[in-house]
Protein backbone atom coordinates (compact mmCIF):
# COMPACT_ATOMS: atom_id res chain seq x y z
CA UNK A 1 0.00 0.00 0.00
CA UNK A 2 1.25 3.46 -0.82
CA UNK A 3 0.94 6.24 1.67
CA UNK A 4 2.04 9.13 -0.62
CA UNK A 5 5.71 9.16 0.27
CA UNK A 6 5.59 9.39 4.00
CA UNK A 7 8.39 7.83 5.92
CA UNK A 8 6.98 6.10 8.95
CA UNK A 9 9.37 5.29 11.69
CA UNK A 10 8.13 3.46 14.73
CA UNK A 11 10.37 2.98 17.66
CA UNK A 12 9.36 0.35 20.21
CA UNK A 13 11.18 0.24 23.47
CA UNK A 14 10.63 -3.07 25.18
CA UNK A 15 11.36 -2.67 28.86
CA UNK A 16 14.59 -3.73 30.51
CA UNK A 17 15.64 -6.83 28.61
CA UNK A 18 19.23 -6.77 29.70
CA UNK A 19 20.22 -8.09 33.16
CA UNK A 20 22.21 -5.06 34.16
CA UNK A 21 20.29 -1.89 33.78
CA UNK A 22 22.81 0.56 32.32
CA UNK A 23 23.19 3.68 34.40
CA UNK A 24 21.25 6.43 32.75
CA UNK A 25 23.45 9.05 31.23
CA UNK A 26 22.22 12.59 31.64
CA UNK A 27 20.52 13.77 28.47
CA UNK A 28 23.04 15.44 26.19
CA UNK A 29 21.71 18.52 24.54
CA UNK A 30 21.08 17.75 20.88
CA UNK A 31 22.70 20.33 18.63
CA UNK A 32 20.77 20.45 15.40
CA UNK A 33 23.03 21.08 12.43
CA UNK A 34 21.09 23.91 10.86
CA UNK A 35 22.31 25.76 7.76
CA UNK A 36 22.09 29.09 9.59
CA UNK A 37 23.11 29.52 13.24
CA UNK A 38 20.47 30.94 15.55
CA UNK A 39 20.06 34.39 14.03
CA UNK A 40 20.61 37.53 16.09
CA UNK A 41 19.76 41.00 14.77
CA UNK A 42 23.04 42.65 13.63
CA UNK A 43 24.32 45.77 15.40
CA UNK A 44 25.08 48.91 13.44
CA UNK A 45 28.83 49.57 13.06
CA UNK A 46 30.02 53.06 14.03
CA UNK A 47 31.07 53.87 10.47
CA UNK A 48 27.46 53.41 9.29
CA UNK A 49 26.43 56.58 11.12
CA UNK A 50 29.05 58.76 9.41
CA UNK A 51 27.99 61.52 7.06
CA UNK A 52 30.42 60.64 4.27
CA UNK A 53 30.71 58.29 1.27
CA UNK A 54 32.33 55.78 3.64
CA UNK A 55 29.44 56.14 6.05
CA UNK A 56 26.90 55.70 3.26
CA UNK A 57 28.65 52.53 2.07
CA UNK A 58 28.87 51.15 5.59
CA UNK A 59 25.15 51.88 6.12
CA UNK A 60 24.11 50.00 2.98
CA UNK A 61 26.27 47.04 4.04
CA UNK A 62 24.53 47.10 7.42
CA UNK A 63 21.12 47.43 5.75
CA UNK A 64 21.81 44.29 3.69
CA UNK A 65 22.91 42.41 6.84
CA UNK A 66 19.62 43.34 8.52
CA UNK A 67 17.78 42.46 5.32
CA UNK A 68 19.32 38.96 5.34
CA UNK A 69 18.50 38.59 9.02
CA UNK A 70 14.84 39.52 8.38
CA UNK A 71 14.69 36.97 5.54
CA UNK A 72 16.03 34.24 7.81
CA UNK A 73 13.79 34.99 10.78
CA UNK A 74 10.73 36.98 9.78
CA UNK A 75 11.77 39.62 12.34
CA UNK A 76 11.33 42.81 10.31
CA UNK A 77 11.48 45.32 13.17
CA UNK A 78 15.01 46.62 12.52
CA UNK A 79 14.57 46.45 8.73
CA UNK A 80 11.45 48.58 9.11
CA UNK A 81 13.32 51.10 11.28
CA UNK A 82 15.99 51.49 8.61
CA UNK A 83 13.52 51.89 5.72
CA UNK A 84 11.44 54.91 4.79
CA UNK A 85 7.71 54.22 4.60
CA UNK A 86 7.88 55.73 1.09
CA UNK A 87 10.51 53.22 -0.05
CA UNK A 88 8.31 50.90 -2.11
CA UNK A 89 11.11 48.41 -2.78
CA UNK A 90 11.93 48.20 0.93
CA UNK A 91 8.26 47.82 1.91
CA UNK A 92 7.77 44.99 -0.63
CA UNK A 93 10.43 42.95 1.14
CA UNK A 94 9.24 43.83 4.63
CA UNK A 95 5.75 42.68 3.66
CA UNK A 96 7.05 39.48 2.02
CA UNK A 97 9.11 38.44 5.03
CA UNK A 98 6.43 39.29 7.59
CA UNK A 99 3.64 37.53 5.72
CA UNK A 100 5.68 34.43 4.79
CA UNK A 101 6.67 33.69 8.37
CA UNK A 102 3.20 34.56 9.67
CA UNK A 103 1.83 31.91 7.30
CA UNK A 104 4.30 29.32 8.59
CA UNK A 105 6.69 29.66 5.69
CA UNK A 106 10.41 30.46 5.71
CA UNK A 107 13.49 31.39 3.72
CA UNK A 108 16.77 29.55 4.17
CA UNK A 109 19.96 30.67 2.47
CA UNK A 110 19.36 33.10 -0.37
CA UNK A 111 21.52 35.75 1.34
CA UNK A 112 22.40 38.89 -0.55
CA UNK A 113 26.17 39.39 -0.93
CA UNK A 114 27.17 42.83 -2.14
CA UNK A 115 30.25 43.89 -4.10
CA UNK A 116 32.05 47.23 -4.13
CA UNK A 117 29.71 50.20 -3.93
CA UNK A 118 29.62 53.11 -6.38
CA UNK A 119 28.64 56.10 -4.24
CA UNK A 120 27.43 59.53 -5.36
CA UNK A 121 26.15 62.21 -3.00
CA UNK A 122 23.77 65.09 -3.73
CA UNK A 123 23.21 67.27 -0.68
CA UNK A 124 21.38 65.10 1.85
CA UNK A 125 20.89 62.03 -0.36
CA UNK A 126 23.45 59.38 -1.24
CA UNK A 127 22.99 57.07 -4.20
CA UNK A 128 24.74 53.71 -4.18
CA UNK A 129 24.95 50.94 -6.75
CA UNK A 130 26.44 47.50 -6.30
CA UNK A 131 26.44 44.04 -7.83
CA UNK A 132 24.33 41.74 -5.65
CA UNK A 133 24.88 37.99 -5.65
CA UNK A 134 21.84 36.21 -4.27
CA UNK A 135 22.96 32.85 -2.92
CA UNK A 136 21.10 29.65 -3.56
CA UNK A 137 18.59 28.68 -0.93
CA UNK A 138 15.31 27.00 -0.11
CA UNK A 139 11.96 28.43 0.84
CA UNK A 140 8.38 27.58 1.67
CA UNK A 141 5.61 30.09 1.22
CA UNK A 142 3.19 28.76 3.82
CA UNK A 143 3.04 25.90 6.33
CA UNK A 144 1.11 23.82 3.81
CA UNK A 145 3.51 24.27 0.88
CA UNK A 146 6.36 21.95 0.04
CA UNK A 147 9.86 23.24 0.26
CA UNK A 148 11.34 24.52 -2.99
CA UNK A 149 14.87 25.51 -3.98
CA UNK A 150 16.06 28.64 -5.68
CA UNK A 151 19.38 28.70 -7.51
CA UNK A 152 20.01 32.36 -6.71
CA UNK A 153 20.99 35.07 -9.17
CA UNK A 154 23.22 38.08 -9.82
CA UNK A 155 21.92 41.56 -10.52
CA UNK A 156 22.80 45.21 -10.02
CA UNK A 157 20.86 46.88 -7.27
CA UNK A 158 20.75 50.56 -6.35
CA UNK A 159 19.93 52.30 -3.09
CA UNK A 160 19.09 55.88 -2.22
CA UNK A 161 19.64 56.73 1.44
CA UNK A 162 18.76 59.92 3.29
CA UNK A 163 19.55 61.39 6.66
CA UNK A 164 16.51 61.21 8.91
CA UNK A 165 16.84 62.62 12.42
CA UNK A 166 20.59 62.31 12.20
CA UNK A 167 20.77 58.72 10.95
CA UNK A 168 20.67 57.13 7.52
CA UNK A 169 17.50 55.56 6.21
CA UNK A 170 16.89 53.79 2.91
CA UNK A 171 14.49 55.83 0.82
CA UNK A 172 14.71 53.95 -2.48
CA UNK A 173 15.59 50.39 -3.47
CA UNK A 174 15.58 49.32 -7.09
CA UNK A 175 17.19 47.26 -9.83
CA UNK A 176 20.02 48.38 -12.11
CA UNK A 177 21.80 51.73 -12.14
CA UNK A 178 20.57 54.99 -10.66
CA UNK A 179 18.57 56.90 -13.24
CA UNK B 1 16.21 -3.45 24.07
CA UNK B 2 14.88 -1.01 21.64
CA UNK B 3 13.35 -1.99 18.39
CA UNK B 4 13.13 0.50 15.63
CA UNK B 5 10.66 -0.16 12.92
CA UNK B 6 10.67 2.02 9.90
CA UNK B 7 8.45 1.76 6.91
CA UNK B 8 9.47 3.67 3.81
CA UNK B 9 7.60 4.24 0.63
CA UNK B 10 8.92 5.16 -2.81
CA UNK B 11 8.62 8.84 -3.53
CA UNK B 12 7.15 9.71 -6.91
CA UNK B 13 9.47 11.93 -8.99
CA UNK B 14 9.01 15.65 -8.33
CA UNK B 15 10.88 17.17 -11.28
CA UNK B 16 9.30 20.58 -10.87
CA UNK B 17 10.28 21.02 -7.23
CA UNK B 18 14.02 21.46 -7.74
CA UNK B 19 14.32 25.03 -9.08
CA UNK B 20 11.58 27.56 -8.56
CA UNK B 21 12.16 31.29 -8.83
CA UNK B 22 11.36 32.49 -5.36
CA UNK B 23 9.32 35.66 -4.80
CA UNK B 24 12.30 36.82 -2.76
CA UNK B 25 14.48 37.20 -5.88
CA UNK B 26 15.17 40.90 -6.48
CA UNK B 27 14.47 40.55 -10.20
CA UNK B 28 11.03 39.25 -9.22
CA UNK B 29 10.07 41.39 -6.23
CA UNK B 30 11.75 44.60 -7.43
CA UNK B 31 10.65 44.27 -11.05
CA UNK B 32 10.02 47.77 -12.35
CA UNK B 33 11.54 49.44 -9.27
CA UNK B 34 14.20 51.99 -10.14
CA UNK B 35 16.19 54.42 -8.03
CA UNK B 36 16.14 57.90 -9.53
CA UNK B 37 17.64 61.29 -8.80
CA UNK B 38 15.35 64.34 -8.71
CA UNK B 39 16.42 66.10 -11.96
CA UNK B 40 16.16 62.95 -14.02
CA UNK B 41 12.42 62.92 -13.39
CA UNK B 42 11.94 66.15 -15.38
CA UNK B 43 10.92 64.88 -18.78
CA UNK B 44 9.25 66.98 -21.49
CA UNK B 45 5.52 66.60 -21.75
CA UNK B 46 4.15 64.86 -24.83
CA UNK B 47 3.45 67.15 -27.75
CA UNK B 48 6.29 69.56 -27.02
CA UNK B 49 8.86 69.70 -29.84
CA UNK B 50 12.36 68.71 -28.66
CA UNK B 51 13.85 72.10 -29.54
CA UNK B 52 11.19 74.18 -27.84
CA UNK B 53 12.69 75.99 -24.87
CA UNK B 54 10.86 75.01 -21.74
CA UNK B 55 9.64 77.84 -19.56
CA UNK B 56 10.16 75.98 -16.30
CA UNK B 57 13.58 77.07 -14.98
CA UNK B 58 13.85 73.93 -12.92
CA UNK B 59 13.83 71.71 -15.99
CA UNK B 60 17.12 69.96 -16.52
CA UNK B 61 17.12 67.95 -19.75
CA UNK B 62 20.18 65.98 -18.75
CA UNK B 63 20.37 63.59 -15.84
CA UNK B 64 22.13 65.08 -12.84
CA UNK B 65 25.78 64.08 -12.94
CA UNK B 66 27.41 63.63 -9.57
CA UNK B 67 31.02 62.82 -8.69
CA UNK B 68 31.17 59.12 -7.89
CA UNK B 69 33.52 57.15 -5.65
CA UNK B 70 34.03 53.42 -5.57
CA UNK B 71 33.92 52.22 -1.97
CA UNK B 72 35.64 49.00 -0.97
CA UNK B 73 36.01 47.21 2.32
CA UNK B 74 39.48 47.41 3.84
CA UNK B 75 40.33 43.77 4.60
CA UNK B 76 42.43 44.83 7.61
CA UNK B 77 39.93 46.77 9.68
CA UNK B 78 36.66 45.90 7.93
CA UNK B 79 35.84 49.58 7.32
CA UNK B 80 34.91 51.10 4.01
CA UNK B 81 37.39 53.28 2.12
CA UNK B 82 36.37 55.51 -0.78
CA UNK B 83 39.03 57.23 -2.92
CA UNK B 84 39.20 61.05 -2.83
CA UNK B 85 37.89 62.88 -5.86
CA UNK B 86 38.55 66.56 -6.44
CA UNK B 87 35.24 68.09 -5.34
CA UNK B 88 35.89 71.31 -7.24
CA UNK B 89 35.48 69.85 -10.71
CA UNK B 90 34.61 66.17 -11.01
CA UNK B 91 35.23 66.21 -14.76
CA UNK B 92 38.89 66.97 -14.15
CA UNK B 93 39.43 63.85 -12.12
CA UNK B 94 40.61 61.87 -15.13
CA UNK B 95 42.70 64.58 -16.81
CA UNK B 96 46.49 64.65 -16.31
CA UNK B 97 47.70 67.67 -14.41
CA UNK B 98 50.84 68.01 -16.54
CA UNK B 99 50.09 68.56 -20.23
CA UNK B 100 52.41 68.13 -23.23
CA UNK B 101 52.03 71.92 -23.65
CA UNK B 102 53.58 72.45 -20.21
CA UNK B 103 56.49 70.20 -21.15
CA UNK B 104 56.95 71.96 -24.49
CA UNK B 105 57.20 75.34 -22.77
CA UNK B 106 59.76 73.95 -20.36
CA UNK B 107 61.86 72.47 -23.18
CA UNK B 108 61.88 75.84 -24.96
CA UNK B 109 63.16 77.42 -21.78
CA UNK B 110 65.88 74.82 -21.34
CA UNK B 111 66.78 75.17 -25.00
CA UNK B 112 67.57 72.41 -27.46
CA UNK B 113 71.09 72.16 -28.88
CA UNK B 114 71.76 74.25 -31.95
CA UNK B 115 74.49 72.92 -34.22
CA UNK B 116 77.34 74.72 -35.89
CA UNK B 117 77.22 74.12 -39.63
CA UNK B 118 80.46 72.84 -41.10
CA UNK B 119 81.30 73.67 -44.71
CA UNK B 120 84.07 72.18 -46.80
CA UNK B 121 86.07 73.76 -48.23
CA UNK B 122 85.63 76.15 -45.27
CA UNK B 123 85.82 79.98 -45.48
CA UNK B 124 86.17 79.93 -49.24
CA UNK B 125 84.66 77.75 -51.93
CA UNK B 126 84.13 77.86 -55.69
CA UNK B 127 81.19 78.12 -57.98
CA UNK B 128 80.01 74.92 -59.62
CA UNK B 129 81.90 72.77 -57.16
CA UNK B 130 80.28 70.36 -54.72
CA UNK B 131 80.54 72.18 -51.45
CA UNK B 132 80.10 69.82 -48.50
CA UNK B 133 77.82 70.58 -45.55
CA UNK B 134 77.67 68.64 -42.33
CA UNK B 135 77.02 69.00 -38.58
CA UNK B 136 77.94 67.12 -35.44
CA UNK B 137 74.72 66.18 -33.59
CA UNK B 138 74.54 66.50 -29.83
CA UNK B 139 72.38 64.12 -27.80
CA UNK B 140 69.82 65.76 -25.53
CA UNK B 141 68.67 64.02 -22.33
CA UNK B 142 67.53 66.02 -19.35
CA UNK B 143 65.58 65.59 -16.16
CA UNK B 144 63.63 68.57 -14.91
CA UNK B 145 61.02 69.25 -12.26
CA UNK B 146 57.75 70.69 -13.52
CA UNK B 147 54.75 71.51 -11.32
CA UNK B 148 56.08 69.08 -8.74
CA UNK B 149 56.54 66.23 -11.21
CA UNK B 150 59.87 64.65 -12.19
CA UNK B 151 60.00 64.85 -15.96
CA UNK B 152 62.60 63.05 -18.09
CA UNK B 153 63.19 64.59 -21.51
CA UNK B 154 64.80 63.15 -24.64
CA UNK B 155 65.12 65.06 -27.91
CA UNK B 156 65.91 63.43 -31.23
CA UNK B 157 66.86 65.33 -34.36
CA UNK B 158 64.42 64.35 -37.08
CA UNK B 159 65.47 66.74 -39.87
CA UNK B 160 68.17 69.20 -40.82
CA UNK B 161 67.58 72.27 -42.91
CA UNK B 162 70.77 73.55 -44.53
CA UNK B 163 70.59 77.26 -45.32
CA UNK B 164 73.21 77.77 -48.02
CA UNK B 165 73.15 81.53 -47.87
CA UNK B 166 72.36 82.03 -51.56
CA UNK B 167 68.61 81.76 -51.08
CA UNK B 168 68.52 78.01 -51.46
CA UNK B 169 67.78 75.42 -48.79
CA UNK B 170 68.33 71.66 -48.60
CA UNK B 171 66.49 69.44 -46.16
CA UNK B 172 67.85 66.09 -45.04
CA UNK B 173 67.18 63.64 -42.25
CA UNK B 174 70.90 62.99 -41.71
CA UNK B 175 73.55 65.34 -40.34
CA UNK B 176 75.99 64.66 -43.14
CA UNK B 177 79.65 63.71 -42.88
CA UNK B 178 82.94 65.46 -43.60
CA UNK B 179 85.10 64.99 -46.72
CA UNK B 180 85.70 62.51 -48.37
CA UNK B 181 81.99 61.64 -47.83
CA UNK B 182 79.66 63.58 -50.09
CA UNK B 183 76.45 63.18 -48.09
CA UNK B 184 75.08 66.73 -48.20
CA UNK B 185 76.44 68.93 -50.96
CA UNK B 186 75.53 72.17 -52.71
CA UNK B 187 76.82 73.87 -55.86
CA UNK B 188 76.97 77.65 -55.82
CA UNK B 189 76.12 79.32 -59.14
CA UNK B 190 77.22 82.89 -58.50
CA UNK B 191 80.25 84.25 -56.66
CA UNK B 192 79.56 86.19 -53.47
CA UNK B 193 81.38 87.34 -50.41
CA UNK B 194 80.51 86.61 -46.82
CA UNK B 195 77.37 84.60 -47.44
CA UNK B 196 75.66 83.39 -44.32
CA UNK B 197 75.29 79.64 -44.00
CA UNK B 198 73.74 77.78 -41.11
CA UNK B 199 71.83 74.60 -40.22
CA UNK B 200 68.43 74.53 -38.45
CA UNK B 201 67.70 71.30 -36.61
CA UNK B 202 64.15 70.04 -36.07
CA UNK B 203 63.74 67.98 -32.90
CA UNK B 204 61.04 65.64 -31.70
CA UNK B 205 60.78 65.57 -27.93
CA UNK B 206 59.70 62.61 -25.81
CA UNK B 207 58.99 62.85 -22.12
CA UNK B 208 57.85 60.76 -19.20
CA UNK B 209 56.32 61.88 -15.93
CA UNK B 210 57.44 60.33 -12.65
CA UNK B 211 58.86 57.29 -14.44
CA UNK B 212 55.61 56.63 -16.29
CA UNK B 213 55.26 55.66 -19.96
CA UNK B 214 57.10 57.71 -22.60
CA UNK B 215 54.95 60.21 -24.46
CA UNK B 216 55.79 62.18 -27.59
CA UNK B 217 55.01 65.88 -27.90
CA UNK B 218 53.19 66.32 -31.21
CA UNK B 219 54.80 69.67 -31.99
CA UNK B 220 58.42 69.64 -33.09
CA UNK B 221 60.93 72.27 -32.07
CA UNK B 222 63.53 73.95 -34.28
CA UNK B 223 66.95 75.08 -33.07
CA UNK B 224 68.65 77.54 -35.41
CA UNK B 225 72.39 77.18 -35.57
CA UNK B 226 75.08 79.89 -35.55
CA UNK B 227 76.17 81.29 -38.89
CA UNK B 228 79.29 80.23 -40.77
CA UNK B 229 80.35 82.88 -43.24
CA UNK B 230 81.58 81.76 -46.64
CA UNK B 231 83.15 83.38 -49.72
CA UNK B 232 82.25 81.91 -53.10
CA UNK B 233 84.89 82.54 -55.78
CA UNK B 234 85.17 81.94 -59.47
CA UNK B 235 88.80 81.00 -59.86
CA UNK B 236 89.89 77.56 -58.82
CA UNK B 237 91.93 77.80 -55.65
CA UNK B 238 95.09 75.83 -55.28
CA UNK B 239 94.28 73.22 -52.71
CA UNK B 240 97.63 72.90 -51.04
CA UNK B 241 98.85 73.18 -47.54
CA UNK B 242 100.12 76.69 -46.76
Amino acid sequence: MRFGGIVLATVLVLGACSSDPAPKEPDEPVTSSSTAPAAVVPTMPAQASEDSPEGAAAFVKYYVDVFNYAAATGDVEELRRLSSPDCSGCQSYIKLYKETYAAGGYFKGGDWKIGDLEVATDEQISYLTTQVTVEAGTFRETADDTEASDAGERTKVSFAIEKNSGSWRTSQLGLGEVQ
Amino acid sequence: MALALSITFDLPAHADVDVNPSKKRPTVLLEGERVSKPNAKATPKKGVAPNTPVANPGYAPEPLRLPTSTCKVDPVNGNYGCPQLDPADPDDADEPELTPGDVLRAVKEVGLPSLQVKVQPGDRTLVNVDTIFYAEPQPFERSVELLGFNVDLVAEAVSYQWIHGDGTVTTTDRPGRPYPAMDVTHRYVDPADDIQTRVDVTYRVRFRVDGGPWQTIPETLVASGPVAALDVKEAAPVLAKP
